[in-house]
């Protein structure tokens, strides 16, 4: 029994998915977890999550922003700040909000939480662009 | 006794009115959906962080401010959540007067108590009662998103630790179902992991000692909390939204049925009238003529 949760505050994306393996970007990077691994407590960064449900061999992938991700004995339980599915990205956007941020980045005199609000945003942004060349 | 024209013109405003409690019915009927929609969607999310926190706090005993239970506040903030926006029946009244009934009970054994009001009709009932508010959020029920939900967990939790309270609770409308909601005061800061359902089933011994941490546990924990507040506010904030629709649902249902009522009955009394002044206009044509004959 391997058992995947991932929800965001805003939606439920699977609940007590049986799974062979789930891959997501924990702190140290990448980060594979398979059936039986140590209990562990995580956060996680921007990148995509990878899950392959049992008995199916085609992997299931979506854009995690942010979040806690723990293992325990019966499986994983990812909380994600937000999650998208590779078909949501629109690569446009997420361009434009790249050149934004990095612009605002080179602004003069900013506060600390704004470098960072802006840091996160254009993280998200350059994932997204990185996750729609996967399609 | 009023005559035709006037209860011709009154039963079409009454026919008027009517349409727009439907419309208003109809609009609150379609929100509530949505904020229902919310509430389920967030619960499976707040149960399992709480059970993360749990893990970690139970398996590491660490102590944090804001997990610490203290018995006895003595310095209390009160979040009160109503809407901006009347016309949902005794919605507003019942929480504002629960909240004020809390107020003044708090405020003769507490040292200090504050109120945050979320919501244009609290800020007036205690604007009229000359009750001082600490700050006043409107507008709220058009961005009812976590975002939003995150920042004023994010104000609160600052209050905390700098207005030095013990502790803060809200209170808003449960909602219950579609027609009925319940006053609720929950506290939402900080929160008390022994009445929790995981001690009681001995849920930390699902853990061994040698849980691992990316990174530390304790940083961790802190980032977790704040997460924690920031959903319990969205949801009391959703449970709101949620109550306040429902309750304007069958405000309106109401209004509609009496204006129903209110139309048939000045129907009756029109059509009684026209049938009277018709009579009337016969029995002088007919006297008219049998005074001509005599």
């Amino acid at each position: 029994m391997f058992l995947l949760t991932y929800v965001t505050p805003e939606k439920k994306v699977v609940s007590d998915l049986e799974v062979d393996q789930v891959t997501v970007p924990a702190y140290r990077g990448q980060l594979t977890l398979l059936p039986g691994h140590a209990p562990l407590i995580s956060t996680l960064g921007v990148g995509l999550i990878k899950y392959r449900p049992k008995g199916k061999s085609e992997e299931i992938t979506s854009l995690v922003s942010w979040g806690y991700c723990e293992v325990n004995p019966t499986g994983v339980n990812i909380l994600a700040e937000t999650a998208e599915s590779l078909e949501e990205i629109d690569r446009e956007r997420a361009e434009n909000d790249a050149r934004m941020m990095q612009k605002k980045l080179t602004e003069p005199n900013l506060e600390p939480n704004q470098i960072m609000k802006y840091q996160r945003k254009l993280q998200k942004a350059l994932a997204r662009i990185e996750a729609s060349k996967n399609v | 006794m009023a005559n035709l024209k006037d209860i011709r013109l009154r039963i079409g405003s009454v026919k008027s009115t009517q349409q727009i409690t439907r419309a208003m019915k109809m609009v609150s009927a379609a929100k509530l959906r949505k904020a229902q929609h919310n509430i389920v969607s967030l619960r499976p999310y707040a149960k399992k962080l709480l059970e993360v926190i749990a893990d970690i706090a139970l398996s590491k005993h660490i102590h944090h401010p804001l997990l610490s239970s203290s018995v006895d506040s003595k310095k209390e903030l009160l979040v009160v959540l109503s809407s901006d926006r009347g016309l949902c029946g005794g919605f507003n009244s019942n929480i504002n007067k629960f909240a004020h009934k809390i107020y003044l009970e708090k405020a003769n054994v507490s040292d200090k108590v504050d109120l945050i009001l979320i919501g244009r009709k609290s800020f007036d009932y205690f604007k009229a009662r000359k009750v001082n508010c600490k700050e006043a959020v409107f507008n709220l029920a058009k961005e009812v998103s976590y975002d939003y939900a995150a920042k004023i967990a994010q104000r609160l939790m600052e209050d905390f630790s700098e207005g030095g309270y013990d502790s803060v609770k809200f209170i808003y409308n449960e909602f219950k179902s579609a027609i009925a909601q319940e006053i609720v005061c929950e506290q939402i800061f900080p929160i008390d992991l022994s009445r929790t359902s995981f001690s009681e089933t001995g849920n930390n011994s699902r853990f061994s000692e040698e849980l691992i941490f990316e990174p530390q546990p304790e940083f961790m924990l802190d980032g977790l909390l704040k997460q924690h507040f920031a959903i319990q506010v969205y949801r009391c904030l959703s449970e709101s939204v949620a109550a306040e629709h429902g309750a304007r649902m069958s405000a309106m249902e109401n209004a509609t049925k009496n204006a129903a009522e209110m139309i048939r009955s000045l129907t009756l009394t029109y059509n009684k009238l026209r049938q009277a002044s018709i009579t009337t206009e016969l029995i002088e044509i007919t006297s008219g003529a049998e005074a001509l004959k005599g």
